[in-house]
């Protein structure tokens, strides 16, 4: 084979000039001529239903140019990135705070700030449900689709029972990761237009221009050929770009008005707005036997997912095949749960999912050691995989493992015989 | 309305503006310079740094009208037909990921090495201390800012020499 | 938009003589709240005044008995300031760590005394230093010690016609300290924080003012701690007497707030780091 140049070498982003010159473009340095301003009402309540809204006095307000609900969404109400739950404006039940309920279309950035201000919104407010225990309750509304567990996977290994008796000891916790915000740097923005050749184009900073294809065309009904994303400079991500945000918004204001139009976030509705890290609850037992070989582990973990499913299955699918860390453990049962409740939605971010349970099963490593008397660098090298090893839901692992490597330079810092 | 004549990045501008136009706005809408980026309007962020009369400022906390007489340098005004030597040593240490904060640890860095081009690493680091990166880590940003200040070092030394000859 | 009115006077007689025929003006100082507040729209302005352009505002002069600061003088000024390092060395702390570069280089003194906040980081070390406040209208001038001035904070606060011209420090020879806890080194709201001033002769403390921040409406002086320690060794100032007087001076001001429980354990380390910066030189970070 031909050697390539670049392995092993430093190679300069070919972005990255753009972006030390300060002349990349981000969804927000754009300016059409003749361009709209849109921004959407939030619902301020976490569960409910809208009763009244005074959108006639909205039209009738200076530089208002169209005010849009649900009605006049011409396609799908609603999108998704696994499950269509998610309203583009609610036409049903509000399940968190910073639901849309509103699109405004106006002249000027002033008279869009001005317009959103006097919005009224008379809610019919519901006991929502805001702890993974309150939305597993028996009798507890149910924010999801049939239930509130949108998600549920065992894996499973060996005999449980088994295990836990041949361990010398046991260790039993449970384990809290707080909600985490990504806070990418640039806040959301998108402009809808209508190109030269009557595609609806929408400029916005995106991980997936081929998803958000999909959701502009279904909101309006349009095929998919008849949509054009252009992803410009993405000002930082983390996962929370992954579920559609301003796109919809951007490209329905373009399509009822004929005109572009720019949706822009500040900070604050970017925070209210976007997915969030999954809060999560993790019960663990974990055995050792006196030889210091782990021999069973039992562990649940709930993950809060909030009002929307977003990546909430495959987050916590990843949660459970991460549970028993990158160690050999024989005998294993494991469950995941995604539980919806009317807090922020949670989906992807940095890890996805395999972020929070590494905080529970290193944590039980380091009191099993404890007990055992073993350095804890150690009793890690005694139990981490290697290759071939057969993780808990049966893979092997055929090469490319080198976390024995890792621990034993580790070691070699500390003058640590392993 | 008010009148300011703020210099931005060498040139004059005369302008008629709302009296509570942020300098920030005045820049990217009346200006048209989109270097200069907004991340959250409060100063917390640093995306939005310039800087004025020599010193960096975030452009979302001050009024424009207050601006009047000031001279302005933004990511715009840094380099010119070639990379400043801060904008080749990021390129080079890969400093720069989403890029977002980049013109704003531009002008900060910029700020510390003209005034204190031997900074220590405390001093870089607290040069930059109000620019906010959520990609990096700051560890190559740090790198960078060392790197600017070899070169930095380096091109003084050619124009030294350039002049006894 | 309303039409607003921008004012941006030369002179502090012109300022003095706008704030006196103007109805609920807004002083713009470094802006570092102001302007968050206009744009958010939590604060409604009519008229603004400006006082960047008045010079004698931002200036710094000393005399025998005293150094008399421009409350339009920024934090950055402060910490290059060589005067305000080697006598007032508190304060020169307090303005190192503030915020980070560009609030420092915008922010004022005057700023951070008239927004009354709490945890303003000034404050204490203003009032551990026996600083006293100068505000100036067409009614005259009106010198006020800041302690006065935030322990009877309604009746004293800065008049709708007036505006804070100068901070006056004695020129004491008081080593003097300041600490901050914040949850992050830069850009920090201060959790607590404290500012210690003392004058010794021998190992025996002559006298000492600590005043501490973020631990109640405003900032305060703990007077009954610091007569004690009058006259005793300076290892005394560690003692637990001092520390658990700390302690209850917190626990009695914020009782009922959820912080409280962690404040009258902080404070004590909060204290000794402020008052080993007072005689140690850094050790703030």
């Amino acid at each position: 084979m031909r050697p390539v140049s670049a392995v092993g070498a430093s190679q300069i982003r070919p972005d990255a000039y753009e972006k030390v010159t300060g002349k990349a473009i981000y969804p927000d340095d754009l300016e059409f001529p003749g361009m709209l301003y849109a921004g959407v009402y939030r619902s301020t309540i976490p569960y409910g239903r809208v009763i009244d809204l005074n959108i006639n006095e909205i039209r009738k307000l200076p530089g208002v140019v169209e005010v849009v609900d649900h009605t006049m969404i011409p396609g799908a109400k609603k999108h998704g990135v696994i499950f269509k739950d998610i309203p583009i404006l609610v036409d049903d039940v509000i399940k968190r705070v910073g639901d849309c309920l509103l699109l405004i279309i106006c002249e000027t950035k002033e008279a869009l700030k001005n317009a959103l201000k006097q919005v009224k919104v008379e809610y019919e407010e519901y006991e929502g449900v805001f702890t993974i225990e309150d939305a597993l309750r028996e009798g507890a509304p149910i924010i999801g689709d049939a239930s509130n567990v949108l998600y549920h996977i065992k894996v499973q290994k060996g005999d449980l029972e088994q295990g836990f008796k041949e361990a010398k000891y046991i260790v039993e916790n449970t384990y809290f990761a707080q909600m985490t915000e990504h806070v990418f740097l640039q806040p959301e923005c998108a402009i809808g237009k209508i190109g030269d050749d009557g595609l609806i184009e929408v400029y916005v900073a995106t991980q997936y221009p081929h998803y958000d294809r999909e959701e502009v065309a279904r909101c309006l009904n349009l095929k998919d050929e008849e949509v054009r994303i252009i992803n410009t400079a993405v000002g930082g991500a983390f996962g929370a770009r992954e579920d559609i945000n301003p796109q919809c918004h951007a490209a329905l204001a373009a399509y009822i008005t004929k005109r572009p139009v720019k949706v822009l976030y500040d900070r604050e509705e970017s925070i209210i707005s976007h997915s969030k890290r999954h809060p999560m609850k993790m019960y663990y037992k974990t055995g050792v036997r006196e030889d210091g070989k782990l021999c069973a582990i039992e562990a649940r973990i709930y993950g809060d997912t909030g009002a929307y499913a977003s990546w909430g299955t495959n987050v916590l699918r990843k949660s459970a095949l991460h549970a028993t860390g990158p160690y050999v453990i024989p005998n294993v049962f494991v469950e995941a749960f995604a539980v919806h409740t009317n807090n922020p939605f949670a989906g992807a971010m940095r890890g996805f999912g395999a972020a929070q349970v590494p905080l529970a099963i290193e944590a039980q490593m380091d009191m099993l050691a404890e007990k055992l008397g073993m350095h804890p660098l150690k009793f890690r090298y005694l139990n981490c995989f290697e290759v071939g090893s057969v993780t808990a839901s049966g893979q092997v692992l055929a090469s490319g493992v080198a976390i024995k490597e890792c621990i034993e330079k580790l070691a070699s810092h500390d003058n640590l015989s392993l | 309305m008010v009148e300011v004549t703020i210099t931005v990045n060498g040139t004059s501008y005369t302008r008629k503006i709302h009296p509570l136009m942020r300098l920030l706005d005045f820049l990217r809408d009346e200006l048209k310079l989109k270097g200069t980026k907004e991340g959250c309007g409060e100063g917390e962020c640093g995306a939005c740094t310039v800087i004025m009369d020599g010193r960096t400022i975030n452009s979302c906390l001050v009024l424009a009208a207050s601006c009047d007489g000031k001279e302005i340098i933004t990511i715009e005004g840094v380099g010119g037909a070639e990379l400043h030597p801060i904008q080749r040593a990021f390129l080079e240490v890969g400093a720069v990921q989403c890029g977002y904060c980049i013109p704003g640890m531009v002008l900060s860095t910029k700020a510390l090495l003209d005034k204190n081009l031997d900074a220590t690493e405390e001093e870089i680091k607290e040069a930059i201390s109000g620019n906010l990166c959520r990609c990096t880590g700051y560890q190559k940003i740090v790198e960078g800012v060392k790197l600017a200040q070899t070169k930095m070092k380096e091109s003084r030394g050619e124009a030294c020499e350039c002049g006894r000859s | 938009m309303e039409s607003i009115i921008f004012h941006q006077p030369r002179y502090l007689g012109e300022a003095i003589q706008l704030l006196h025929e103007t109805p609920n003006p807004a002083l713009l100082a470094g802006g570092t709240d102001l302007i968050i507040d206009i744009n958010k729209e939590r604060k409604k302005v009519e008229t603004v005044i400006d006082l960047s352009r008045i010079e004698v505002l931002k200036t710094i002069t000393v005399n025998e008995i005293e150094i008399e600061i421009g409350s339009m003088v920024t934090f950055a000024n402060l910490c290059e300031n060589p005067i305000i390092k080697q006598e007032f060395f508190g304060l020169f702390l307090c303005a190192k760590h503030f915020a980070a570069p560009q609030i420092r280089n915008m922010a004022t003194i005057g700023g951070n005394i008239i927004n009354a906040s709490a945890a303003a980081d000034s404050v204490p070390v203003i009032m551990s230093l026996e600083g006293k406040f100068v505000f100036n209208s067409v009614e005259g001038e009106r010198i006020i010690c800041a302690v006065e001035y935030f322990s009877n904070y309604e009746k004293e606060k800065i008049k709708p016609h007036e505006v804070l011209t100068k901070i006056k420090l004695p020129r004491k020879g008081y080593l003097s300290g300041f600490y901050k806890l914040g949850k992050r080194n830069s850009l920090a709201i201060a959790r607590i924080n404290a500012a210690v001033s003392l004058k010794e002769k021998e190992g025996v403390v002559e006298k000492i003012n600590i005043a501490l921040g973020a631990v109640g409406r405003y900032p305060f002086r703990v007077t009954e701690i610091e007569k004690i320690c009058v006259e005793k060794p300076l290892s005394y100032l560690e003692s637990d007497e001092v520390l658990i007087g700390l302690e209850t001076a917190v626990y009695e001001s914020i009782k009922n707030r959820p912080t409280m429980p962690f404040k009258k354990e902080a404070v004590k380390g909060v204290y000794i780091l402020a008052l080993q910066s007072a005689l140690g030189g850094e050790l703030n970070g």
